[in-house]
């Protein structure tokens, strides 16, 4: 008899097992080994199924192949339109072919091309999102030349003698090429933004382009404040709803599927920069104007920033602030970097807006007080804010490009965006998105093998599932070729992959890492698994002893 | 002979300092050329005082002259998160209420009127720093609250209060380990929630809380080695507390003298405190950043220096109601360009005119003037009197 383990004896009297010895070896035996049994087969798993850190069943093999093929293909189609011109369509069409197609460096984002021909117009049915038409007519008298409309049309008016001179129609071919690659798609920064979503970036030279640009949020806040620091000596007011009406909507209205705006407006007062801008003066002293350096106007908006109250939307805002100068240092007009003089006496300021210091004219009403009351011009204000306004979405105005051909841009219709240019847009935002999307929950998945205390419930699994599906229905749709359809996919994939990565239950174990989970489970199971350890130990020995007794 | 060589020498002197102008004007362009990457376009601060109750009164002052160099530098409020836990200025045995010092003189009021606390008291936690960090915030906190940073952004990241070997301790009942505060930037860097991050922190044992970090672009000062412990500047007898720490009393004399434009380095902002005058050693970790500390500048996290582009090549956009229909006159360029039909010049010229303005100034600002010239003049002569006499 061992005297650890001392069992209570039960009086017999009250006990069940009437007549059963408790004390007996056997007994003890199976009483240490059923505890064991429950101990270890029971309690151990029960214990660690229920602390374990909840995962609902996450698509690792889905987004994992998606991240290895993150390459997009984007599929454009351009169509050559042949009006009662000799040009030979089908041998254009396969030499432009050739020519677009080559070289597609493929990197993070391969462009290809279908051109194909047609003989009219009208069968062609013009206009449509993702096609690009070039257009041969024989209008013209000036020999020949390129035209770049508004809507997605190239129109290439060509002699008729000149249509056979196989020179003029290879300048043709190698301009329309470069026009179509680098300014009406700009192959190199799709490339350059998805390469920089996946850290993969090589090429900075959109750097600067890059940085003004919005982000990939779907909503933005448009909000208008104009500026009057010294009511007491002029306030200005404004019809700003007329000019939303006149200028703003019908842009803000084409670009709906890509980007959704809400536009407010404000006046403040009393609201003062504290600047010192530089004066100029002329040759006999006298004060000619006031200018702020390109330097100055770093630390003009930082001080103004708290009052616009920018802060109270939940959505990303972007500020256009109209400044009415101080009467002392009007005129007040910006000095570029050029040391000459600004036209538009605004400036941009990446992914936060504009700023325009608006000097009030002499010639207005005066009201009989001593204050001088004005009425700010909003053709002045919009036009600027929308050119700031474009550059903020992503579209970049054309640069000058050197080639020995002439290419001709229309002006641009009152909605502020052209036709091409929206379907630039497009294809950017839609790459950003997917491309934004992918990564996201890449990150996700290697922070969750990384870190273990990362909490997934059912309905972020349901959101990460969504995003995995559209994201891949998306660049299926972007490689066919089917622009507005992938957009709309890729606002989805983008919304659900944010909302999966940034849910705050996914912090839900956050204080409870490995160390200290030892630190509390220790106490409580050592001082009960010691005694049945060595009991363990003992019955088995026990056992060993049984056996030996028995073969000897 | 005496006279030609006063003219040459300082006529060398000026040739030479053209030639270093046009040197330093000439590297510039090309450090900019190749310094191959890109920039920040906007800048954040989360300062953090991690510990609550009066004896800590240092932590407090601190984390607030902190936020007062960094405002004065140019970070709005909305983009500075502040997070103090506890209420110093109000404290009932605040013998100055309302205010809060980091100087036995009592000069600056850090607290001031306009301090915008965002996590105060029992808010200031270890999930809710977390929380900030990661951008994991419920859907009903306020935009004061959140830090809505993006992949420009320059985060300064400075926390105080007191710690040990590995650990912060947060409000005295929890702590913050270095993995914990590594896994946070990690996650933060997976997001490209941040461009490039300065971490300072000012505690005891301070270096070990970033020796974990394996995010990129990350530079972190630490105020004290392992084993030593970061020790607090001088005593205030009439508050009667500890005032203000070592480490960030001499920063803060380092940043007084900075100016918002000012091209300071962030290699002269680790020489300050060194051992005599801080008993402790402070430590640097730059492995993980990716320029040089004597190239980048203080501002570049302590300020907010914006980056504008006034380029005005606009095109011509014309409101609806008089909607062109689709132009062919065009006028054409000369060769090998686009054309734009109209510039968006013409109309606008008139607004810009340049009108002469009447030379305006007040007699107040005759008078200053006068003053201040007699003012010199007589030290003038004071001096020479010195000299004289």
């Amino acid at each position: 008899m061992t005297s650890e383990s001392k069992i209570m004896t039960l009086s017999p009297s009250k006990s069940a097992f009437k007549g059963h010895d408790f004390n007996s070896e056997e007994t003890q035996i199976l009483a240490a080994l059923s505890i064991c049994i429950l101990f270890f087969g029971v309690g151990v798993p029960v214990w660690w199924k229920t602390t374990n850190v909840y995962r609902a069943d996450l698509p690792y093999h889905e987004i994992s192949k998606l991240h290895g093929e993150r390459q997009m293909t984007v599929q454009i189609f351009v169509d050559v339109i042949n009006e009662n011109t000799p040009v030979n369509c089908n041998t254009f069409t396969k030499n432009l072919n050739h020519l677009l197609n080559e070289n597609g460096n493929q990197t993070s984002v391969g462009v290809v091309y279908k051109v194909t021909c047609h003989d009219e117009r009208e069968t062609a049915k013009v206009n449509k999102v993702n096609h690009i038409y070039i257009i041969f007519t024989n209008n013209d008298e000036r020999g020949y030349g390129l035209r770049l409309t508004t809507k997605r049309e190239v129109i290439c008016s060509i002699s008729d003698e000149k249509s056979g001179d196989s020179e003029v129609l290879e300048l043709v071919q190698s301009t329309l090429t470069s026009l179509i690659r680098d300014v009406m798609v700009r192959e190199s920064i799709l490339k350059e933004l998805v390469s920089n979503i996946h850290q993969e970036r090589k090429d900075f030279s959109h750097d600067q382009e890059m940085m003004k640009m919005i982000q990939g949020n779907l909503k933005f806040d448009i909000l208008f404040s104009l500026l009057c620091p010294e009511p007491n000596e002029q306030v200005a007011e404004w019809n700003i709803e007329e000019a939303d009406d006149l200028y703003l909507k019908a842009m803000l209205e084409k670009v709906e599927p890509v980007f959704d705006f809400n536009v407010g407006s404000q006046t403040l007062y009393y609201t003062l920069i504290p600047y010192a801008p530089k004066v100029k003066k002329d040759n006999s002293n006298n004060v000619e104007y006031h200018y702020l350096t390109h330097n100055q106007l770093s630390l003009v908006i930082n001080p103004i920033e708290g009052r616009l109250g920018s802060q109270v939307s939940a959505d990303p805002t972007l500020n256009f602030v109209v400044y009415v100068t101080e009467k002392k240092f009007q005129p007040l007009y910006i000095q570029k970097n050029d040391k000459n003089l600004s036209q538009s006496n605004t400036f941009l300021i990446p992914r936060w807006g504009a700023l325009m210091f608006y000097n009030m004219n002499d010639t207005f009403n005066v009201e009989g007080n001593s204050y001088k009351k004005g009425i700010v011009d909003t053709n002045t204000i919009m036009k600027p804010f929308l050119n700031h306004l474009r550059a903020l979405m992503g579209i970049q105005n054309p640069k000058p490009h050197l080639s020995k051909l002439n290419v001709m841009l229309h002006q641009l219709n009152y909605d502020g965006i052209a036709d091409w240019e929206l379907d630039y847009l497009i294809r950017l935002r839609t790459l950003e998105r997917i491309a934004s999307a992918t990564h996201t929950l890449n990150s996700l998945y290697d922070l969750l093998s990384k870190i273990s205390n990362i909490v997934i419930n059912d309905n972020i699994a349901e959101e990460v599932y969504k995003a995995t599906e559209t994201a891949a229905k998306a660049k299926a749709l972007l490689a066919t070729g089917d622009l507005s359809e992938a957009l709309n996919i890729s606002k989805i994939s983008f919304k659900s992959s944010e909302t999966a990565f940034f849910d705050p239950t996914l912090l839900e174990l956050l204080y409870f890492p490995e160390d200290q989970k030892f630190a509390i489970y220790v106490p409580l199971f050592l001082p009960i698994s010691l005694p049945v350890f060595v009991s363990l130990v003992y019955t088995i020995r026990r056992l060993k002893n049984a056996k030996k007794s028995k073969t000897d | 002979m005496y006279l030609s060589y006063k003219l040459v020498i300082p006529l060398l002197f000026a040739i030479l300092a053209a030639c270093t102008d046009e040197q330093q004007k000439i590297t510039k362009q090309v450090e900019k050329l190749f310094k191959g990457g890109s920039s920040h376009t906007n800048n954040w601060a989360v300062l953090v005082c991690t510990s609550r109750f009066w004896f800590n009164y240092r932590h407090v002052a601190n984390a607030l002259s902190v936020y007062r160099s960094v405002k004065r530098l140019g970070i709005p409020d909305s983009q500075i998160i502040l997070m103090l836990a506890d209420d110093m200025a109000c404290n009932a045995r605040n013998p100055r209420p309302g205010k809060v010092y980091n100087n036995k003189d009592e000069t600056i009021d850090v607290y001031g009127s306009d301090v915008e606390v965002d996590y105060r008291g029992y808010e200031v936690t270890v999930e809710n720093f977390i929380r900030v960090l990661t951008g994991r915030l419920p859907p009903d906190t306020p935009r004061s609250k959140r830090l809505s940073t993006d992949d420009r952004s320059n985060v300064l990241v400075y926390m105080t209060g007191h710690g040990g070997e590995d650990f912060l301790k947060f409000q005295d009942a929890e702590e913050i380990s270095n993995v914990e505060l590594a896994d946070a930037f990690e996650q933060m860097w997976q997001k490209r929630r941040y461009h490039e991050l300065l971490f300072i922190i000012d505690t005891c044992q301070a270096v070990s809380m970033y020796g974990k970090f394996y995010s990129p672009n990350i530079m972190s000062i630490a105020s004290s080695q392992i084993g030593e412990d970061s020790l607090s500047h001088h005593v205030d007898p009439t508050i009667g507390v500890y005032i203000i720490d070592r480490y960030t009393y001499y920063l803060l004399e380092f940043l007084e003298s900075t100016r918002p434009g000012s091209r300071k380095t962030m290699a002269q902002l680790f020489e300050i405190c060194p051992r005599h005058q801080c008993i402790s050693s402070t430590g640097v970790s730059t492995h993980l950043f990716r320029r040089r500390p004597d190239q980048t500048l203080v501002t570049d996290f302590f300020g907010s220096v914006r980056t504008v582009d006034t380029s005005d090549d606009f095109l011509h956009i014309s409101p609806k109601s008089k909607a062109l229909e689709r132009s062919t006159d065009n006028v054409p360029l000369s060769r090998g360009h686009f054309s734009h039909v109209t510039q968006f010049l013409g109309d606008q010229l008139d607004q810009l005119k340049i009108l002469p303005q009447p030379d305006k100034t007040s007699l107040g600002s005759k008078i200053e003037r006068a003053a201040s010239a007699a003012f010199l003049l007589v030290v003038v002569m004071a001096i020479i009197k010195s000299l004289i006499g």
